[in-house]
């Protein structure tokens, strides 16, 4: 048993108390990151990577990885609780999370999140044990066409994503096109909606735009409201979930588990998608689509699960082929080259120990992961009802904070005010954020991948039908749009005759 | 990182004060007593590259030497724009030096008209700390072996082989370029977001070549995934012994990605003197030297007046490739 022997190695390695001090470090830092808003795992690393420098590689990567994850776990906390997702991938979690919250149903959230996190991270630890290598080929087999049809599907989900007027939602993902255009572009060099401006020469920060469309908006519509001059009192019904959520985010969360893993393994966006895409594929497979985005334990569940295992799929790029999927595994990969370890297809073989240490670590850390939050969940939980008007001001600063160290700057801070200014309009007209982000996340990609792929076949349009893996996901995408016209015309077409009659 | 952006925070009212209480003091053309206050290099890169990996090696040389701390910040906004404006207008003392590289210090000036000044005259040049040459790969199925395969195909067939940078006026665009104009041929550019993507495709042969730092395809190349074709030094570098410079092939034509420390300009002579002293010694540690020699990194510093002329000819030579090539960010 080869997997065996190297899991054996790999175990001897990350067991060792020295090591499992370091995870545990890092898992703890990880999930205080994760929970406060804004201080992402990029930030983080980037400040501990030169205390890192005299530890062995091993330890410092074991660490820097558990920050890594422990950050997509922790992030779901505050999205849950305060509605304000500190990264992309906390954004569909908020949807259902925050109106569990809402309904007192705060506890049961966020174990759902804490189990489906750590399933998730168990099953795609192995995933990427077993199949690293093969996984490897699937990312190689993605070129610019591929990336581009992938994107029209993650389009096409960001409809689905909202629940309530399809036009609105069709809206929104093209505002968010928009505002992902902003910044010189990378093809032409042209500047596109700078308007002079230095900083949005290079677009506007995701983190600026989540944060101003959910968490100020949300704050200034609480605060705004007349009726809560008394605390918004989130009444806890019961603190663990039920069997019945249970019945209900266990299929969830592997259907979530086997797509991030998948999607994690692309690197440049791959990611980004999963938490949506699960998001999405509950409610298409879901009996009772009605209840996603009024409190759908599956939609906690799904997309908390994809995060997390793209997190750690999202290392096998890295491992097997020294490219690194995205900003945080460029700073590993930095962590790794300080250590004189080059990254790439040779670490598998020259450094068992580090890789094999470092895939069982994953595993541990998970395990370290539920076994800090669960116990938390009962303190998180009474944080909210802590009266709103001691609470909000906690949530801006942090927030402030969190801005100001993306970039050392303000600039940062005024774009996500403006950005809850206009998330509070978006409010009041019932049009949901979450397609505008997604929008805002993939246009950029998109159309930067559709010219690639029209460069690479010297301006040929057809090369998206004739190469399969694009066409199969032009395909998908097709099919998810049906779903969501058919019915509409549907409707429309029996409020017709309605008329008639 | 709260203490250290405290910590920023007091340096910066500090100089405040102090410019205040002793507007003789950048005047006196002394360096006596610099620095008696912490010292902050902003560097225009994200953490963990080069620029910043090696501003931390010298930071603790100097604040060892100095017995004041030495503060690394990172500024990465707009392409490095947001960091040296920082930096050309800060008081300048001394306390306020910048990491330039050639994209921010020798290319931006021709490439973005909204720079709100003249790299080269906002800076006083202070030393150079290293470069790294670029390396050109091919994919194996190109069946590109060398530079003069390479030139051979493309003069063949203008127009049908494509190359990787890393977007529209990147250092990796600029270097093909040069190499098209002195080689007389025409590529395909194919403009990425980033190195990760770019290096996928240049493994998997969507790309034919690729124009990327010697690190970066540095394991694929070891491992036949990537054929090198040149290294674009003047000489061939210890990590790739066995592949030519691209001088070799066309003499005069080289690619150095330089990084340099910079101070406002206006900053007392004495002063970026005795900066420019202390880190040439920093630069000198051969175990510093070696470590970066592994990744394919050349450490060398340089007097202020050397590194003046290096840097005004690399200006001079990448404004020109700009203009023949009618590369421009509008």
């Amino acid at each position: 048993m080869d997997l065996f022997s190297n899991l054996l190695i790999g175990f001897e390695t990350s067991l060792q108390p020295a090591n499992l001090l370091y995870c545990f470090i890092g898992v703890v830092v990880g999930t205080a990151i994760g929970v406060l808003p804004g201080l992402g795992p990029l930030a983080t690393i980037s400040m501990l990577l030169p205390l890192t420098y005299s530890l062995d590689p091993v330890a410092a990567l074991i660490m820097l990885s558990g920050i890594y994850y422990g950050a997509q776990y922790g992030g779901s906390t505050t999205a849950i609780l305060v509605n304000l997702p500190g990264e992309a991938s906390s954004v569909v979690t908020a949807i259902d999370g925050h109106k569990m919250a809402n309904a007192g149903r705060a506890g049961a959230a966020l174990a759902i999140a804490a189990l489906a996190s750590v399933f998730a991270g168990t099953i795609s630890t192995f995933f990427v044990a077993g199949f690293s290598p093969l996984l490897a080929k699937v990312a190689l087999s993605f070129g610019p066409a591929e990336y581009f049809s992938l994107m029209v599907v993650g389009l096409v989900a960001a409809v689905i994503l909202a629940h309530g007027s399809l036009m609105k939602a069709i809206g929104m993902v093209l505002v968010g096109l928009v505002i992902g255009s902003v910044g010189i572009d990378n093809n032409s060099g042209a500047y596109r909606f700078t308007f002079g401006s230095l900083e949005l020469s290079t677009g506007i920060e995701f983190v600026s735009v989540a944060m101003g469309l959910f968490a100020f908006a949300d704050i200034i519509a609480n605060v705004g409201d007349k009726t809560s001059n008394a605390p918004i009192i989130h009444k806890i019904s019961r603190l663990w979930p039920s069997r019945q959520d249970f019945r209900d985010a266990t299929p969830a969360a592997a259907r979530g588990t086997v797509l991030g893993s998948i999607l994690g393994i692309l690197p440049g966006g791959g990611a980004a998608l999963a938490s949506f895409s699960a998001y999405t594929l509950e409610k298409k497979v879901s009996r009772h689509p009605e209840r996603f985005g009024n409190g759908a334990v599956e939609g906690v569940a799904g997309p908390e699960a994809a995060n997390n295992a793209a997190a750690q799929t999202s290392f096998i790029p890295m491992l097997t082929l020294g490219i690194p999927s995205n900003g945080t595994m460029a700073l590993m990969m930095g962590a790794m080259m300080i250590h004189n370890i080059a990254p790439g297809p040779q670490v598998i073989t020259q450094q068992p120990v580090l890789f094999w240490g470092l895939i069982t670590s994953m595993f541990v850390g998970n395990v370290m992961l539920v076994l800090l939050n669960l116990p938390l969940v009962g303190i998180w939980v009474k944080l909210i009802s802590i009266p709103y008007r001691f609470l909000y001001p906690a949530i801006l600063m942090f927030c402030v904070i969190g801005l100001y160290s993306i970039q050392n700057q303000t600039f940062e801070i005024m774009t996500a005010a403006v950005f809850g200014l206009v998330g509070y309009l978006f409010m009041r007209m019932k049009c949901e954020p979450a397609p505008l982000l997604l929008g805002f996340i993939l246009g950029p990609m998109l159309e930067s991948n559709l010219k690639r792929a029209m460069l690479l076949a010297k301006g040929d349009a057809t090369t998206f039908f004739t190469r399969p893996v694009s066409a199969i996901m032009l395909l998908i995408a097709l099919g998810l749009l049906l779903t969501v016209v058919l019915p509409q015309f549907r409707k429309k077409r029996e409020e017709v005759f309605a008329e008639d009659a | 990182m709260i203490t250290r952006r405290l910590f920023t925070r007091s340096t910066l009212a500090a100089a405040a004060i102090a410019s205040c209480f002793a507007p003789t003091l950048a005047s006196a053309q002394t360096a006596n007593g610099y620095p008696d206050r912490p010292v902050t290099i902003v560097v225009p890169f994200p953490p963990a590259g080069p620029p910043d990996l090696l501003a931390r090696s010298i930071g603790e040389h100097l604040s060892k030497k100095w017995g004041q701390p030495v503060l690394v910040e990172n500024k990465p906004g707009a392409n490095g724009v947001v960091a040296t404006q920082f930096v050309a207008s800060a008081k300048p003392d001394g306390y306020t030096i910048l990491v330039g590289s050639v994209a921010t210090q020798a290319m931006n000036r021709a490439l973005r008209p909204d720079l709100p000044f003249d790299t080269l005259k906002a800076f006083v040049p202070v030393t150079q700390l290293g470069f790294t040459p670029m390396l050109i790969t091919a994919h194996p199925s190109t069946g590109i072996k060398t530079i003069p395969d390479l030139v051979a195909k493309a003069k063949a067939n203008p127009e049908s082989i494509t190359y990787a940078s890393v977007g529209q006026g990147s250092a990796a665009h600029l270097a093909a370029e040069l190499f098209q104009a002195a080689a007389d041929i025409k590529l395909v550019h194919v403009p990425y977001d980033g190195i990760a993507q770019a290096s996928l495709d240049l493994i998997s042969g969507q790309v034919d070549l690729g124009f990327s730092n010697v690190v970066n395809m540095l394991p694929n190349v070891k491992d036949g995934k990537s054929t090198a074709l040149a290294v674009t030094d003047t000489k061939r570098d210890a990590v790739l012994p066995d592949v030519p410079t691209l001088a070799e092939s066309y003499p005069g034509i080289d690619v150095r990605l330089w990084w340099g420390i910079f101070a406002p300009a206006g900053t007392p002579t004495p002063i970026v003197d005795k900066l420019s002293a202390e880190i040439n010694v920093a630069l000198k540690d051969q175990a510093l030297i070696d470590k970066w020699a592994k990744s394919a990194t050349v450490i060398v510093g340089s007097t202020p007046s050397d590194f003046k002329a290096m840097v005004d000819a690399d200006a001079e030579k990448w404004g020109t490739v700009i203009k023949n090539a009618k590369i421009t960010t509008q």
